[in-house]
């Protein structure tokens, strides 16, 4: 039988031999491999000199005009100024221009008033909207990983953002791909640059693999292959089991490819389970980029307060003085001085405690102290004091928290000296939480205060927790520094009467480090006895100066630095993001048949050998952070280096695709020799080279393109060009486009007068039907709405769950979510028509259009209907339109019987589907 | 029967009209039109000889009816799903050394959602096995009806997939990967033959009551492919398809009236468009959704059907009802050119499903006596229609189970993918046959009776649609992809008639 490759044999005539079949014609070539367009330098070529100059706006026009002249064809005469300014608004910000934005553009007489046009809507915010949703699609954007669980990405939408941000500010694409490869590893990171490289956190994730190995190089795949389609218009994945013949990328390449991003931590947790390893994907920096990051601060902040203390102390004990924590008030103090036993000494005598389990005999602050590690590790101890209080201890551990930092809920963390009692009670405590952060929360209604990150850095620290009754004010100090306060209610405590230490009170939140030198008072200490407890010097200030002989101005001078300082608290931001093990990747192995299993050669980093000609490749060091190897910045220098043709290609080539509807490179992922060949392939290397001269600045690019006489041609083709350039090949008109999902969405939104143009932000969940719902196995926790409300935000602002989209979106060939996807679909199908007429999406639009219609022309029907048509076509009716609208409207009301809202509203619908208002001209 | 030694190669060819998948891609990317044109638009002489022909961009259907590579023996499929793995072991694959070591724990190597372990406690089946029909096969006691068209089934007896894990054992029985991203089968078929009723959706999932299963639409997505080819959710109950009813209180002559204004300003708007059919393949869309309107609640209505034939599916008895319905929803589907259907048998988490952790004796009891009359009563209906030798039907889930318990107590099975049983029947399939089979426990599928990976079952109903499987292949990511693996799979030669 033929055992023929599977194709679609097309209705229609040949394509002319403009798209050849690049795998013959390769092999005419002696060396086919070298001498393949695409591996070359740019050409260089010049437009040419075509006959009708006139005609050329730009260098683009002369390409285009000079093949359309060798086959002795017409433009299309340039598209009217309606059309025009549809096409460009939708081009570029993905939303209609309004009536008033078309009357005004309409009207200008003035030479310029194109370029404003598109000055104007290149600043539009929604400009990164519509072109980020571009870059979002080929790189396989969504919000969860997909399989079983398909959980939620954490912080993901943050990407989003830099990539919409990151176009609006028209950052130079070499930059945007220098920050999205290797973010983390330039010298000046910051928290923008840091969150492009979320980009590689995109992909499915199979939170259960059946080959642990196999699974995490999986995931390293789709990094790699996503990373090089994306930026070099390249397939290397192809390589990943084996070479193929004809195929110039070998499977050597594609591992010395990988090597670069060998370093990266993986997604999954090392000690298995289902859960992302959090640690290994999200960090936090710094909001502020100009702000010095919260660990240096923090150290400098820590160094100066010690440096007083310590200078304090000396002048002390140079004077003879023994200080000594407050007495007044002390109702029990655990020095933590055991070597075993299970008895914490009261030192006060009154109110010994019970070592339940911990290690004892370590140095401590003060004598020795008391380490907590196993779960079951904790002491417990009297409640020895009432409803005014002053806790105070030493802790130093190295461990990161429970919870996370931006919840200060205290029993969400590691227990330090703990009171909880589970549920709303007027209890209180002191624990950690997440990245050394202490917490504390005094009774009912909750209240609850924390200090900034960092007090898990291995050194010992002071934390006091203070209460007043009378006043309801609560304190947390750390260090003698009040960290926060806040003012709770003026109840009586109801805390538990043991108290535990090391843990939380309900047997959990283990704490994993030290304390040591617990002490209860039952009153409220002032700032002077915390900060003199802390730095253990005097805590009464005014006595010791007295003592000093001479040194007063010093003592002073010290003491009222220590009283002046505040905790360094930068705001920070967590984000979904790669980071490396540390500057040492591992070897990377050739993997015989891509299985982890079959480990062959040890391979260097290195660039696909067809392209190392094009830039050199700069050597990998260590980045100055310590944290990674600099070998995907190395890696990202050569990709963007200015010599590097096959980047600027496939982002010209891009470029272009999106504004024509078809790339000069059709497979606008693929310019190798399995892809289709250009059309133009002068015009793209020379677009290319300009974009050089262009700083890279992709705003340049797109308003260069557009002030061609090439963009502004009319979509409607000759009856020459049909027949001689049938599949527009040569450029012989527009192509005339339906608008994609979002497009769809946002301009039925639009039209209704809903539409919430809020840039930015995390994702919204807006209802969905019953019926989707139940196609998810938990139908009823998969989509939990984020209010009604927000069915009026733009399409990419609707959350991108990997098993359940949107099914507007879906229908009109939203892209696949778990690959890269260069191109939309464009489909036509039925199921269409029903959602636009039936779903209850279009229905809610059109009624909201109908109100929307009279509440402008209360009781005109004709000019509600004038309107109507007006704003989904952007042009100004005939009568002849608006009179058809009118008498279908007055038929349903007359013969169907239909009431008033609901006539008008059924031809809002009408209006709502005519391809007019789905297609752009 | 196609040339698996020619298919081997992976070179790309021409096609006899000359033209290459990557010309498919091409027109696929720039945007191609899809269902109204094509034979539709051919028979109302729409545009034949001009748009179409002049502009290859937009003139082209992608369910267009295609030719098989060769003769098929099956037009249509229906692939029954028990999701969660149903147990082989105490369903079809009789294994005596069960009973004889019930409770006994042994060496064995097994590998489920609880990991690998190399001891376990065997379970004991707790049915009754008996022989059925000449073919003498066996089958438990928890399927009454369905032993007695043992006859008219060919047994795959040693199945093994790549996870035991529910969600990449889903995709790769449906999609054949356990990574997701990839068209399921359903998608694969319409892909390669097109529709012949353009009034149905070519490719039907219709779900169990209590919800999807893991990972929901990812099962019947088209992946990379264009969504055309998605599998279209049917219920059987409500509005059969999203969308499909009018909004409530408009009536169909207010639908109709409203299409016909429609398409008067679609009209006029295309005449000032000449060479563009993707207006009029729009415009025809709507007349499509609009036919649908009225065939699919056609096909769905069990209203006319002969209370005998209900009755043989169980319909209208409180356990089969839901699921009879659903067998007899496709038999009438296929009867109206729909190429794939897909029923699931469970649904969500746990014991809504086959997925018996903790009693599996209750589990079992319960899905297996809620399907064992309705797919024993779509068999005979198909039969005595005659329809059952050109209509493949699948039974099976994503993986089996195993031989030992999963805890210390309680009959509860863990997950296995190293050898379980399915079963298919009709289509040209070798009737009352059973292939492949596993060790004496049942745990492991043995390469010396038979040993067959899911990519080979996915080419054995490929191959009775008349495809090849290793030729059926469509370009993505650099690779000429196939539902078989771009190492490419046999049918399972001993299973065709």
């Amino acid at each position: 039988m033929t055992g023929s490759i599977k194709v679609f044999s097309l209705l229609t005539l040949g394509l002319t031999g403009l798209i050849g079949f690049a795998g013959q014609a390769a092999s005419e070539n002696e060396d086919p491999i070298d001498d393949y367009w695409a591996w070359q330098q740019l050409s260089g070529d010049e437009p040419p000199t075509v006959g009708r100059e006139s005609w050329c706006r730009n260098g683009i026009d002369n390409f285009i005009m000079a093949r359309l002249e060798a086959k002795n064809l017409e433009p299309a005469p340039e598209a009217g100024s309606e059309a025009l300014i549809r096409r460009a608004s939708f081009d570029l910000t993905g939303l209609p221009p309004t009536p008033d934005e078309v009357m005004a553009f309409v009207t200008d007489e003035q030479p310029d008033a194109w370029n404003r046009l598109i000055d104007r809507l290149l600043d539009s915010p929604h400009y990164g909207e519509r072109w980020g949703r571009h870059w979002l699609d080929i790189v396989r954007y969504a919000e969860t990983n997909g399989f079983e669980r398909d959980s939620a990405k954490p912080e993901v939408w943050r990407y989003r953002d830099w990539v919409v941000s990151s176009l609006n500010d028209d950052k130079p694409y070499d930059r945007f791909l220098l920050e999205q490869i290797a973010g983390d590893e330039l010298a000046d990171r910051t928290a923008e640059t840091v969150t492009a490289t979320g980009m590689h956190r995109l992909a499915i994730w199979d939170d259960e693999p059946t080959d642990v190995p196999q699974a995490l190089a999986d995931d390293l795949d789709s990094i790699v292959d996503t990373t090089v389609r994306a930026t070099l218009g390249i397939s290397i994945g192809c390589a990943r089991c084996h070479d193929h013949k004809g195929d110039p990328i070998t499977q050597d390449d594609y591992y010395r490819v990988t090597a670069f991003f060998k370093g990266i931590k993986p997604y999954r947790n090392p000690t298995g389970g289902t859960h992302i390893a959090t640690n290994n994907v999200v960090r936090q920096m710094a909001r502020d980029a100009d702000s010095e990051p919260h660990d240096v601060l923090f150290s400098r902040f820590n160094a100066e307060r010690e440096e007083h203390a310590a200078a304090i102390r000396s002048l002390e004990f140079r004077n003879g003085i023994q200080s000594a924590p407050a007495s007044d008030g002390l109702v029990a103090h655990y020095a933590f001085d055991e070597t075993e036993g299970d008895v914490a000494t009261d030192s006060t005598g009154e109110h010994d405690g019970r070592i339940a389990s911990a290690t004892l005999g370590e140095d401590g602050v003060i004598g020795r102290g008391i380490r907590f590690g196993r779960h079951e590790d904790h002491v417990t101890i009297d409640r020895s004091v009432g409803d005014d209080f002053t806790v105070s201890f030493f802790f130093k551990t190295d461990a990161q928290g429970p919870g996370n930092d931006r919840d200060p809920r205290w029993f969400m963390g590691a227990g330090l000296v703990d009171g909880e009692i589970s549920g709303v009670h007027n209890d209180f405590g002191v624990s950690m939480i997440g990245n050394g952060l202490v917490a504390a929360g005094v009774g009912r209604p909750e209240q609850f205060i924390a200090s900034p990150p960092g007090y898990n850095d291995g050194k010992w620290h002071h934390a006091a927790l203070t209460r007043s009754r009378e006043t309801g004010e609560f304190a947390l100090h750390v260090d003698g520094v009040k960290a926060a306060s806040g003012t709770g209610n003026k109840d009586r405590l109801d805390a538990p009467a043991r108290l535990t230490i090391g843990r939380m009170q309900p047997d959990n939140g283990a704490f994993n480090g030290m304390i040591d030198e617990v002490r209860l008072y039952d009153r409220v200490l002032d700032d002077d006895e915390i900060r003199g407890m802390a730095g253990r010097f005097s805590t009464d200030p005014s006595a010791i100066m007295e003592r000093l002989a001479g040194s007063e101005s010093q003592y002073e001078s010290h003491l009222s630095a220590l009283r002046e300082m505040t905790i360094p608290r930068t705001e920070m931001v967590a984000l979904l993001s790669l980071q490396e093990d540390g500057p040492d990747p591992p070897d990377t192995h050739v993997l015989i048949r891509g299985s982890v299993h079959g480990k062959a050669d040890r391979v260097e980093p290195g660039v696909p050998g067809v392209l190392a000609h094009l830039a050199p490749l700069p050597e990998a060091t260590p980045t100055v952070h310590g944290d990674s190897s600099g070998r995907r910045l190395a890696f990202a220098r050569w990709v963007t280096d200015p010599n590097n043709a096959a980047t600027t290609r496939t982002i010209a080539n891009r470029i272009w695709h999106h504004h024509f509807g078809r790339g000069i490179v059709p497979t606008t992922n693929d310019f190798g020799a399995l892809g289709l060949p250009p059309s133009h392939p002068e015009l793209l290397d020379w677009l290319a080279g300009r974009f050089i001269e262009m700083d890279w600045s992709l705003k340049a690019l797109h308003k260069f393109i557009m002030n061609s006489s090439t963009y502004r041609m009319s979509s409607v083709p000759s009856s020459d060009a049909l027949a001689r350039d049938p599949s527009n090949l040569l450029r012989s008109r527009f192509k005339l486009r339906r608008l994609d999902a979002e497009e769809i969405r946002d301009s039925l939104l639009v039209a209704s007068g809903e539409i919430d143009l809020e840039v930015g932000g995390p994702s919204v969940r807006p209802p969905l039907p019953r019926e989707v719902l139940e196609t998810s196995s938990r139908p009823d926790q998969v989509w939990p709405v984020t209010s009604p409300r927000d069915v009026g935000r733009r399409s990419i602002y609707i959350s991108t769950k990997r098993s359940l989209l949107d099914p507007m979106l879906t229908v009109f060939d939203f892209a696949d979510t778990d690959n890269p996807c260069p191109e939309r679909f464009s489909t036509t199908q039925p199921t269409q028509a029903l959602s636009m007429l039936n779903s209850d999406f279009t229905n809610d639009r059109s009624d909201a259009f109908a109100s929307r219609l009279k509440r402008e022309f209360p009781d005109a029907l004709h000019a509600q209907v004038r309107r109507g048509l007006h704003l989904v076509t952007g042009r100004i009716p005939d009568t002849i339109e608006v009179e058809d609208g009118v008498a279908f409207i007055r038929e349903l009301r007359e013969v169907d019987g239909l009431d008033d809202d609901t006539s008008l509203a059924s031809f809002c619908l009408v209006a709502m589907n005519l391809n007019e208002f789905l297609y752009v001209d | 029967m196609a040339d698996f030694n020619q298919s081997q190669d992976r070179r790309p060819r021409d096609t006899s009209c000359g033209r290459t998948r990557r010309e498919f891609l091409w027109q696929t990317g720039g945007g191609f039109t899809g269902l109204a044109l094509g034979s539709m638009l051919a028979q109302d002489g729409f545009l034949a000889n001009q748009a179409v022909a002049a502009d290859g961009e937009s003139a082209f259907n992608p369910l267009q009816p295609k030719a098989p590579d060769f003769a098929p023996k099956a037009k249509r499929v229906i692939f029954l799903f028990m999701y969660g793995g149903p147990s082989h072991v105490d369903l079809f694959d009789y294994k005596p050394e069960l009973f004889k070591h019930d409770g006994k724990t042994i060496d064995v190597d097994t590998k489920g959602r609880s990991g690998q372990r190399n001891q376990g406690r065997v379970i004991g089946p707790k049915w009754k096995f008996k022989q059925y029909g000449e073919s003498g096969a066996h089958v438990s006691s928890l399927f009454p009806h369905l032993s007695t068209c043992v006859d008219d089934i060919a047994f795959v007896k040693g199945m093994y997939a790549e996870s035991p894990l529910h969600g990449s054992a889903m995709l790769m029985m449906n999609s054949g990967r356990i990574l997701a991203g990839s068209p399921a089968i359903g998608s694969w078929v319409n892909y390669g033959l097109g529709s012949v009723n353009e009034n149905l959706p070519g490719f039907v999932v219709m779900l169990d009551k209590t919800g999807g299963p893991i990972s929901g639409a990812k099962n019947w997505s088209s992946g990379f492919m264009p969504a055309t080819y998605a599998g279209t959710v049917l219920r059987g109950k409500g509005d059969p398809i999203l969308d499909l009813e009018n909004p409530e209180g408009r009536s169909r002559s207010v639908q109709r009236k409203l299409l016909d204004r429609l398409k008067k300003y679609n009209e006029r708007h295309a005449d000032l468009r000449t060479g563009n059919p993707d207006l009029q393949a729009r415009i025809h869309g709507y007349e499509l959704a609009y036919r649908m309107q009225s065939t699919a609640p056609e096909a769905v209505n069990l209203e006319n059907e002969n209370p005998k034939v209900k009755e043989l599916y169980g319909i209208g008895e409180g356990r089969t009802d839901d699921f009879g319905r659903k067998c007899l929803l496709a038999r009438r589907l296929v009867e109206r050119g729909v190429r794939f259907v897909q029923i699931y048998s469970g649904g969500a988490h746990n014991d809504a499903n086959w997925d018996a952790h903790g009693d599996l004796v209750k589990n079992h009891e319960y899905h297996c006596g809620n399907t064992d009359k309705p797919i024993a009563g779509l068999l005979k209906d198909l039969k005595q229609r005659g329809m059952l030798d050109d209509t493949l039907v699948v039974w099976g889930g994503e993986f089996g189970r195993q031989p030992v318990a999963e805890y210390a107590e309680g009959t509860g099975r863990d997950h296995n993918s190293s050898g379980f049983t399915m079963w298919m029947a009709g289509g040209g399939i070798k009737a009352g046959t059973t292939v492949g089979g596993t060790d004496e426990l049942g745990n492991k599928a043995v390469p010396e009776i038979g040993r067959y990976h899911v990519n080979r079952l996915h080419a054995t109903i490929l191959n009775q649609l008349g495809l090849d499987p290793n030729a059926l292949s469509y370009f993505h990511g650099g690779l000429d992809q196939r539902l078989v693996g771009v190492e490419g799979a046999k049918p399972i030669m001993e299973l065709l008639a």
